[in-house]
């Protein structure tokens, strides 16, 4: 049976396009989409998180069924671009009932999702998400922390969440 | 020489009138003269805002009640229908209590879940302003002035399939600077 020769070259560069396009899908395209929340609080713990020194954990009073948190932060942000992480102080105190995840948005586009944040732990610094510093200029911007807060026993998301408004600065 | 004896005259002329100029005049053995002393404060400080907040919910349980009647009519083939709705609530308050050294807004903000969207929420206060925690003890009676509480009432329809408690929307806490 003769092929003809065009059919067989057009075969072979069909063959190539789709080759480069599945590597670039594969190992250059940046995701389109950023994560979403965790409606159970993921098994890690946030790596960055320490100890907060000279901390009273005597907890806080709740009703059943009810939660209590306590929340201690600075609402300046600075991300440098270079080392893709992000300087900032967040602290979930001893005397908080809830676990907490913290997030950082700017313009509605989550950059920053740490791990599990257990009470008596802060972090000073957090890693960003893949790709982020690709979608962040120089420059400051006006974003927030978005704290979520989970069941220490059992991972459940609680029902309120607490928005807090920062000042970002990102620098090269 | 001349010139090095009229700079020496200079200086020692310059000296006597740059003395007398802060000279008190005292004209009498015992004579008093005030000196006015003068200071000014300048605060290089830098103080940092520390933002540091209790916040604490309720179960949040709400409970949609149908009461009346259910008539059956056999002449016209229909149920006459006498029923009121209402909702009840355990738990449906927010505290929050400031201890930073800032003044803070508080916004509550209640969002359907996409399934339940015919329950709304409305809070009594949507947002609450609280006076930073500088000078404020830390005994209950003195914190009761950086707290504020917020309730939640729902409102609007919930399937009648709903019988257990299901969650049906998510509370937002929104704290910001009060500049």
């Amino acid at each position: 049976m003769n092929i003809p020769k065009w059919l067989v070259i057009a075969l072979i560069v069909l063959i190539i396009a789709c080759l480069i396009i599945t590597s670039w899908a594969l190992f250059f395209r940046t995701p389109a989409n950023t994560p979403l929340t965790p409606d159970y609080a993921p098994v890690e713990k946030e790596e960055n998180a320490e100890n907060i020194e000279g901390d009273d954990d005597t907890k806080l009073e709740a009703d059943e069924g009810g939660g209590a948190v306590g929340l201690t932060f600075s609402d300046k942000i600075t991300i440098d671009l270079s080392d893709k992480k992000a300087a900032l102080y967040f602290a979930n105190p001893g005397k908080s009932l809830q676990d907490m995840v913290l997030q950082i948005v700017i313009q509605d586009e989550i950059i920053v999702q740490t791990g599990t944040i257990n009470p008596g732990k802060q972090v000073r610094q957090v890693d960003l998400l893949d790709g982020a510093e690709k979608r962040l200029a120089e420059g400051i911007y006006e974003g927030k922390f978005v704290v979520l807060y989970y069941d220490v026993e059992t991972g459940e998301r609680a029902m309120v969440s607490t928005d807090l408004l920062v000042t970002i600065t990102v620098q090269k | 020489m001349k010139k090095i004896l009229t700079l020496t005259l200079a200086f020692v002329f310059l000296a006597f009138v740059s003395v007398s100029a802060f000279a008190a005049d005292i004209t009498s053995n015992g004579g008093e003269e005030e000196i006015d002393v003068q200071a000014k404060y300048e605060n290089n400080v830098e103080t940092a805002d520390v933002y540091s907040v209790d916040i604490t919910w309720g179960a949040m349980e709400f409970t949609h009640s149908v009461d009346g009647s259910r008539v059956w009519n056999a002449d016209e083939h229909r149920y006459i229908v006498s029923e009121t709705e209402a909702w009840s609530a355990s738990g449906n308050t927010i505290t929050v209590v400031n201890h930073s050294n800032v003044s803070i807004k508080a916004q509550f903000t209640y969002t359907a879940d996409t399934a339940h969207s015919g329950v709304t929420g409305t809070f009594d206060k949507a947002n609450i302003t609280l006076p930073s925690a500088v000078g404020v003890g830390t005994d209950a009676e003195s914190l009761k002035t950086v707290t504020g509480t917020a309730a939640l009432t729902l409102g609007g329809t919930l399937a009648n399939s709903t019988t257990t408690l299901t969650r049906v929307g998510k509370i937002k806490v929104t704290i910001s600077k009060v500049n």
